[in-house]
């Protein structure tokens, strides 16, 4: 018995001792390279590359496409899983499956589908150009790939814990007299109010990061449909390292600020259970 | 009749939950569903609640027909078997909700979930959420959620199902009080025979989605309908052919039977039996403990029989060769049991 948890204590060591030198390889290592990178030239370049003109505009449109894309599919991701796990209805598992496709799928042949959807060799074209509608290379396309990319991370977390908590809670509600909506906002909402927030968050981080699909639908317009990974990328190929690192370093600190607060939803969350 | 149920049908795919269920509650009663799982009891429930409707047949209600009112407007307390209370309320709020939702006046819901709280005991706990209560309070406070809204009839999915056996006693007795005093029209969901004699003004027996037999616990333990109702009732024996025991009457086409451990006497050779030409001999397989009993497994001749003695009397052991004594048995046929007296009881007199 003695032995053994030894033995297991030694193994303990060594996972921690890999799992430790591989995450600060290949993860810390690097995002401490691009803050010092960043910093290569001191504040001063530092604070022109951020405050640039292209950088406030692409951080903007950043921002607008996580937006919209987290409150669409926040909404859709409530009503998906709602329907899913509270109701019976043929192809019940075929919608289940259809949600997860955009992530097995690339982003690059999401940003591809969109292109041939509403681009120009598209037999929807016409009618988008008569509307005065423009998507591919346009805000609305950069809006709908980062939608698509995001479109799970919600209902994933979700439908879980809603399965898990079974109709018997709606069911003695119902029979008290009450509507659909008083259901499903005073017993239903608070099962998954924690699994909605780390949602939400896992939504975000990934909207703001996109760049595959993004970058297909862009068209790389500077100033006008440039988010912060794509103008990264090419202050990189101007070979602009410092600028390039700075607005770089400006992603890293909106990443570490959702995790943080990824980190005070999940603690609470857990609190509560 | 209060509750009436008229020819309900029922199924599940090819399930036959509910087949030609048919009958009526008196207001006022306390009534049990007891069947094995399976046999259709809580569909029958979850019909009468609108939370299942039925393909065929009439509910009515208080002279209504209900099938197309909704669960929420039929004005019934349900008590569901794992209690359902809502996890993220207090034991306050979970008992106002019924009345919140009704949007009675503010001051009318705290004197009413006030005056349940007292009746369920559980002053002084009602900002504890269900996790911090045990399985009875939770119960108390299902029960008290189910009455907060005033409804006129209540039913409860095996109540006592999720609660240790101790705590469960204590809840039976308490529950019956309970509704006997709010004189509310209940009816209850149960596996277990022995709860539903104890609560049960009437019983209704149900088995394959069919109903065996109702009446009131004593008549349906003294007077079996069917061959089920017989098998199910009290720890019967099956006897495949009774003919082997002596001093009964022949019932033509019916050779199975159902002993009760009460219809046996079981006498040690040394001690004195009344109808020592009536016993059939046998060997003593097991005996059991029971606690105010000895339970003991006889086999005569390839038949096994329970029988019971008590404490104060001479030990049996296995292997024990002994006499069987049978006052009665249940004698079935396809549709109908018979009650057999043993003849010699009838020639007492001739004897002595």
């Amino acid at each position: 018995m003695n032995g053994n948890r030894t033995a297991s204590g030694a193994v303990k060591w060594v996972l921690i001792w890999i799992s430790v030198s591989f995450i600060g390889l290949m993860l810390l290592v690097p995002l401490c390279l691009v803050i010092t990178e960043s910093l290569r030239d001191g504040w001063k370049t530092y604070l022109q590359a951020v405050a640039d003109e292209y950088t406030v505009k692409a951080f903007l449109l950043t921002l607008q496409a996580t937006v919209t894309a987290v409150l669409l599919n926040t909404v859709f991701g409530l009503f998906a899983s709602w329907l899913i796990t509270k109701f019976h209805f043929k192809g019940k598992k075929l919608l289940t499956t259809m949600i997860d496709i955009p992530v097995t799928v690339s982003p690059i042949i999401a940003g591809l589908i969109y292109v041939l959807t509403f681009g120009r060799q598209s037999f929807l074209y016409p009618y988008l150009q008569a509307a005065g509608i423009q998507i591919v290379f346009a805000v609305p396309g950069i809006v709908l790939a980062t939608i698509f990319v995001t479109f799970p991370f919600i209902s994933r977390e979700l439908i879980p814990v809603l399965e898990a908590q079974g109709t018997d809670e709606e069911e003695a509600a119902a029979l008290m007299g009450a509507g659909g909506f008083t259901i499903f906002r005073r017993v239903t909402f608070p099962h998954m109010k924690w699994a909605f927030l780390y949602g939400i968050t896992l939504c975000t981080a990934r909207a703001m990061g996109e760049f595959g699909a993004v970058s297909v639908l862009s068209g790389h317009l500077r100033g006008k449909t440039n988010t912060l990974p794509l103008h990264v990328e090419i202050l990189y190929n101007e070979f602009k390292y410092v600028p390039s690192f700075a607005v770089a370093s400006v992603l890293v600190i909106m990443a570490v600020v959702i995790l943080i607060i990824r980190s005070i939803v999940e603690y609470k969350g857990k609190k509560r259970v | 009749m209060y509750v009436e149920l008229k020819n309900i049908n029922k199924t599940f795919g090819d399930y036959k939950a509910s087949d030609a269920v048919t009958f009526g509650i008196k207001k006022g009663k306390l009534v049990g569903l007891l069947g094995p799982s399976g046999s259709g009891k809580t569909t029958i429930l979850r019909m009468i609640a609108g939370l299942e409707e039925p393909d065929e047949g009439e509910i009515i209600i208080d002279g209504k027909v209900v099938n197309h009112i909704p669960a929420s407007k039929r004005g019934i307390g349900f008590v569901f078997q794992n209690y359902a209370l809502f996890r993220y309320m207090t034991v306050y709020e979970n008992i106002a909700f019924g009345l919140r939702v009704q949007k009675a006046n503010k001051k009318a819901i705290d004197v009413r979930v006030k005056e349940l709280v007292a009746l369920i005991g559980l002053e002084g706990l009602e900002k504890r959420y269900p996790s911090q209560l045990s399985g009875g309070q939770k119960q108390r406070v299902a029960f008290a959620r189910a009455l907060a809204p005033n409804p006129h009839l209540l039913l409860l999915d095996e109540p006592f199902a999720a609660i240790d056996a101790k705590v469960r006693q204590e809840l039976r007795s308490w529950l019956k009080d309970m509704i006997e005093r709010l004189g509310i029209t209940s009816i209850f969901v149960t596996h277990d025979q022995e709860e539903a004699i104890e609560v049960a003004d009437e019983i209704i027996i149900t088995n394959k989605g069919r109903i065996e037999q109702m009446g009131t616990p004593i008549k349906i333990y003294q007077n079996p309908k069917t061959s089920f109702v017989a098998s199910f009732f009290g720890r019967a024996s099956r006897i495949e052919n009774y003919h082997g025991f002596q001093c009964f009457d022949q019932v033509a086409g019916a050779k199975q039977a159902f002993i009760r451990p009460e219809f046996v006497r079981v006498t040690k050779k040394s001690e004195v039996q009344k109808y020592k030409s009536s016993v059939s001999e046998g060997i003593v397989e097991q005996v059991s403990f029971r606690g105010d009993n000895t339970e003991l497994r006889i086999r005569v001749d390839d038949m096994a029989v329970i029988a019971k003695r008590r404490l104060e009397e001479e030990i049996v052991e296995v292997g024990e060769k002994v006499d069987v004594f049978l006052y009665r048995i249940f004698v079935v046929d396809e549709e109908k049991v018979y009650l057999l007296e043993n003849k010699s009881l009838k020639d007492d007199s001739v004897f002595i």
